[in-house]
């Protein structure tokens, strides 16, 4: 530890410790669980844990609800687990991250009922409230299938409550300074924990200004930028990851100057890399790293393919969504909000091969990789369960009673853990594919030892390689520093194996060495680079002179 | 000339003539991607040189010459490298070493200049400066007897003309309009090097990614013959490419309507063509119903048609697409064809359309050679469904309907004519469009 840009290199882990592993056998996941789990997750090789929100909660939208920010939900244990959890994992040089809602609460937050309580208590500011429900019509309804306004009458208050996301939750008034003073309270009390970090949720709806769709509004910045301040005058080696659901051109205004967050979900890419592989042409992910702009110094891209939500296609093209739609939902029970609600094995109808080359791209694309708890399994969804639990199943372990995610009986389960015959727990589960080194889990730990090595993944640029083949999508990873090598990662995006010419002039004197196998290819000439690829294949060559391989 | 003596002005010149004889000579060679279809090499028995230019005083040198050869006017620079100087040769070049030469400032190696890396930036500098600064890697991208194409850096290209015709290069002339007329769909022209009787070569921006449109709908249709589910379904479906290049289509018609205007169209000749070239492929073929009947209905149209400067052989393999969507990057006519014709604009349209099912046809053939995967209902259900794109994204294109006829009859039968023509040059069997119903 010690390198205040860690965040650049390093692997995030997303786990929702209510589905990780029970340790007190009551059918819930919890910080005590997961702290028996960081020997694996230490062997797994992942840098950071990012936990989803943790906090009391009435759990009506998975804890995202929060009715108390400055303690633990009792499912999941107490801010002692916490700690001790941050410590374990500080001492196996894992960092933990968690989840910090600032937009809204629970209704059930005391702030909220006191703030409903009349029209002139000491909280009547704290959320935004209207008389009536007509303003801000520019404002659009995140969750359009449940939701048809922004506004909900309050009974109590005769007044209506502001609220993006779900009716339940009331978002908080940041014009009052009492508000921000609190939540800058709530920050400093989970550092002071010893938390690494935050990912920030739906950082873009913090404001809201008349004739504007109240996103990514210049005040939500002003605000990040003080947040980022506050961070930085108390605290060393903290990181701050906004969840900004935009377009890549709205996206960079959370950098800032460098001087808002370190990081920001590529929301963008995600959708394009599942289009890339149906069309086997590299075109949607080339089109949106075209549109992507440089960040600042300093700042990373989190990159992903699946997470606790529905797969989003907010941000694709009207027919982007249509295809993506086709391709993807072949049960309307799939669909969910505006997204897929599957995790990655289902979506790639178990393809390892495609999970293989989506992962190789998450990994060396620009940006910092995270992974889904259980998607290192390709564990399966249950499209049967309501909104987004279909991907918040038990984590499975092994082949025992309840995937060996609990002990409690089947029935007192927070949620039923995958039991169909391909992605069931007791085909699929930790214990078996760690005794199977052709595993997926083997391979994804594989991968990460080798990423480890090239820190030119995390920190270095990215030059694209021209290619007339348009199934082959090729780029160098340039680094920043002269001690390193570049690295040249070839994807096949296609189900048949492909040539691929590579304009590689530049790289000329070059001898391409595979990075797995450390096999050294021919040298690079002046001419075209001639590779042939298998079936989705892909290939990571460092860049050695010849005269001196590694 | 090895006696390292300085020879005379006119043993220079006697030399001068055998060096760019012995260029000319080379010509011919490497061509890569698609390039216009040139006249048969020619052997020059003897050559007058027309002009002598020197570009690059200091050694290495750099010599321009024009001379007339077996009746055209062949271009051939000259690179002067003193004995023993390390040149660095593009591979894959032709032999770019031509013989000794001997001037006022010593012995010299000869050596097409094209081919020796830093002679050809050289030459970039010298002829368009504003262009040429820092760069610093070429690759001989094609060269044939009557281009050589270069790309510097991937950044930008150099397409250098061996013979030169008096007047605009009409290739010249498209792109430098068509950018003017604010059409970017072409790989843009930036300097253009003027001899005093033609122009000599083009600098033009670099695609960087391009994949030629044969390439991407051959992807689609691999895709859709492993599938086997209707084209709409397939995760490769071409409609939406197909969409966005009948968009880019029409763009570069409306584009070529403002930079060269337009003419009355007369459908009368077009049908006399038509049936020039079915006749030619067979003669019989005029006696088939539909075939006869093509040409009547074009014949007897009574609509007005415009017809424009169209690029006139517009089909998958004359386009790319880039991740800024398409391009055309082939503005040559068919072989044999002048250039700058007025035609119809839907001559294009025809020529696409006609492209889609040439190549669903042979994709199909070379993995059906049986016949018995009865692919062809897929091949022709990919065809219609990419066809209906691409009319529905170039009709669609605000504007085109005051170059081309709104009603869908003569549309229907200007088309389907064209596409006739179009499929009997080639001399493959002849299918009149039946598809524009969805128009």
């Amino acid at each position: 530890m010690g390198d205040p840009r860690w965040y650049r290199r390093a692997v995030f882990y997303e786990v929702l410790t209510r589905g990780f592993y029970d340790a007190n056998g009551d059918g819930k996941g919890d910080l005590e669980g997961l702290r028996a789990k960081l020997d694996y997750l230490e062997w797994l090789g992942v840098d950071c844990l990012w936990l989803l929100p943790f906090y009391p909660s009435p759990l009506r939208d998975s804890g995202y609800d929060i009715s108390d920010f400055f303690s633990v939900h009792p499912d999941l244990g107490d801010a002692d687990d916490l700690a001790a959890l941050i410590e374990d994992a500080h001492g196996r040089g894992i960092r933990v991250i968690g989840d910090l809602v600032l937009n809204h609460t629970s209704d059930q937050h005391p702030w909220f009922v006191e703030s409903r309580s009349s029209r002139d208590n000491p909280k009547a500011d704290w959320y935004v409230w209207n008389d009536d429900d007509r303003r801000w019509p520019e404002a659009r309804v995140v969750f359009v299938d449940v939701e048809t306004s922004n506004w909900t009458w309050d009974p109590v208050r005769e007044q209506y409550y502001w609220h993006r996301f779900y009716t339940h939750q009331p978002d908080l008034n940041y014009e009052n300074v009492e508000v921000v003073d609190a939540m800058l309270s709530v920050v400093r009390f989970w550092l002071d924990i010893g938390l690494d970090g935050f990912r920030l949720d739906a950082v873009p709806y913090l404001y809201q200004r008349d004739g504007t769709t109240g996103e990514n509004l210049p005040e939500a910045h002003s605000l990040l930028k003080r947040l980022r301040k506050e961070v930085e005058a108390g605290y060393e080696d903290r990181v701050l990851l906004a969840e900004a659901n935009q377009w890549p051109a709205d996206l960079v205004d959370y950098f800032g100057e460098g001087d808002e967050c370190h990081m920001c979900f590529h929301f963008p890419l995600m959708p394009r890399l599942f289009m890339a592989i149906r069309r086997e042409q590299r075109f949607p992910v080339t089109e949106i790293l075209a549109q992507t702009p440089e960040i600042p110094d300093g700042c990373q891209w989190a990159i992903f393919l699946r997470n606790h939500d529905e797969l989003t296609l907010e941000k694709v093209t009207e027919e982007e969504r249509d295809y993506m739609v086709a391709e993807y939902v072949k049960d309307p029970r799939m669909a969910r909000h505006m997204g897929i609600g599957r995790r990655l094995a289902p979506l790639l109808d178990g393809d390892r091969r495609l999970a293989e080359l989506l992962y190789a791209l998450v990994f060396s694309l620009p940006g910092s990789p995270f992974i889904y708890y259980g998607d290192e399994l390709l564990i399966g969804d249950n499209i049967y369960l309501g909104d987004r639990d279909s991907v918040r199943t038990p984590m499975q372990w092994s082949p025992d009673r309840n995937g060996g995610f609990s002990r409690a009986d089947f029935a007192q389960l927070y949620l039923p853990p995958v039991m169909d015959p391909v992605y069931g727990y007791e085909a699929v589960n930790v214990e078996a594919a760690s005794r199977n080194p052709s595993s997926f889990l083997h391979w994804i730990r594989r991968m990460l030892l080798a990423r480890r090595q090239y820190p030119v993944f995390g920190s270095g640029g990215m030059e694209q390689v021209s290619c007339a083949n348009p199934s082959v999508l090729a780029f160098v990873r340039i680094p920043d520093t002269p001690d390193e090598n570049p690295v040249l990662c070839v994807n096949n995006l296609s189900r048949f194996a492909q040539p691929g010419w590579l304009e590689l002039a530049r790289w000329a004197g070059c001898c391409p060495v595979e990075v797995l196998g450390r096999v050294p290819f021919p040298d690079v000439g002046e001419g075209s680079y001639g590779v042939t690829l298998g079936p989705y294949g892909f290939y990571w060559f460092e860049l050695t002179r010849s005269e001196e391989p590694r | 000339m090895t006696s390292g003596t300085w020879s005379s002005a006119e043993d220079q010149r006697r030399s001068l003539s055998a060096l760019v004889a012995a260029a000319i000579e080379r010509y011919g060679g490497k061509s890569e991607g698609p390039q216009p279809q040139v006249p048969a090499r020619v052997e020059p028995v003897q050559v007058d040189l027309l002009q002598v230019d020197v570009l690059r005083r200091e050694r290495p040198g750099l010599v321009g010459v024009l001379a007339a050869a077996g009746g055209s006017v062949f271009h051939v620079v000259l690179g002067l490298r003193s004995p023993g100087d390390e040149a660095h040769f593009l591979p894959e070049a032709e032999e770019p070493i031509l013989g000794l030469y001997e001037d006022e400032d010593g012995l010299a190696v000869a050596i097409d200049a094209l081919f020796d890396a830093d002679l050809a930036i050289a030459l970039l500098q010298a002829v368009l400066p504003e262009q040429a600064s820092g760069l610093a890697h070429v690759r001989l991208l094609a060269a044939d007897d009557s281009m050589v194409r270069l790309a510097f850096d991937d950044r930008l290209t150099f397409s250098f003309f061996r013979r030169v015709a008096p007047g605009t290069n009409p290739v010249v002339d498209m792109l430098v309009k068509l950018d003017e007329a604010g059409f970017n769909h072409i790989p843009a022209p930036l300097g253009v090097w003027r001899g005093p009787s033609g122009d000599l070569g083009i600098v033009q921006e670099q695609l960087f990614g391009a994949s030629p449109g044969t390439a991407v709908a051959e992807s689609s249709l691999r895709d859709l013959y492993e599938s086997r589910c209707d084209p709409a379904e397939a995760g490769g479906d071409f409609a939406p490419e197909a969409h966005a290049l009948g968009t880019m289509t029409a763009r570069m018609h409306l584009a070529l309507d403002r930079a060269f205007g337009r003419r009355p169209g007369e459908p009368k000749a077009w049908a006399d063509e038509v049936e020039k070239l079915v006749s030619a492929a067979d003669p019989a073929l005029l006696d088939r119903p539909d075939v006869a009947g093509a040409l009547v209905d074009l014949r007897g149209l009574e609509a007005r048609c415009a017809s424009i400067r169209a690029h006139g052989d517009m089909h998958l393999a004359r386009v790319c697409r880039t991740e800024q969507g398409w391009y055309l990057w082939d503005l040559a006519p068919q072989g044999g064809e002048p250039y700058g014709r007025f035609v119809s604009p839907l001559l294009d349209v025809a020529t696409m359309l006609w492209s889609f099912g040439q190549l669903a046809g042979a994709t199909a053939a070379e993995r059906d050679i049986a016949g018995d995967e009865d692919l062809v209902e897929l091949e022709r259900a990919w065809e219609r469904r990419s066809r209906r794109a691409f009319l529905a994204g170039y009709l669609n294109v605000p504007g085109i309907h005051g170059l081309v006829p709104h009603d869908k009859y003569t549309l229907r039968t200007v088309t389907a004519a064209l596409e006739l023509g179009r499929a009997a040059r080639e001399r493959l069997e002849v299918s009149p469009a039946d598809e524009l119903a969805g128009a």
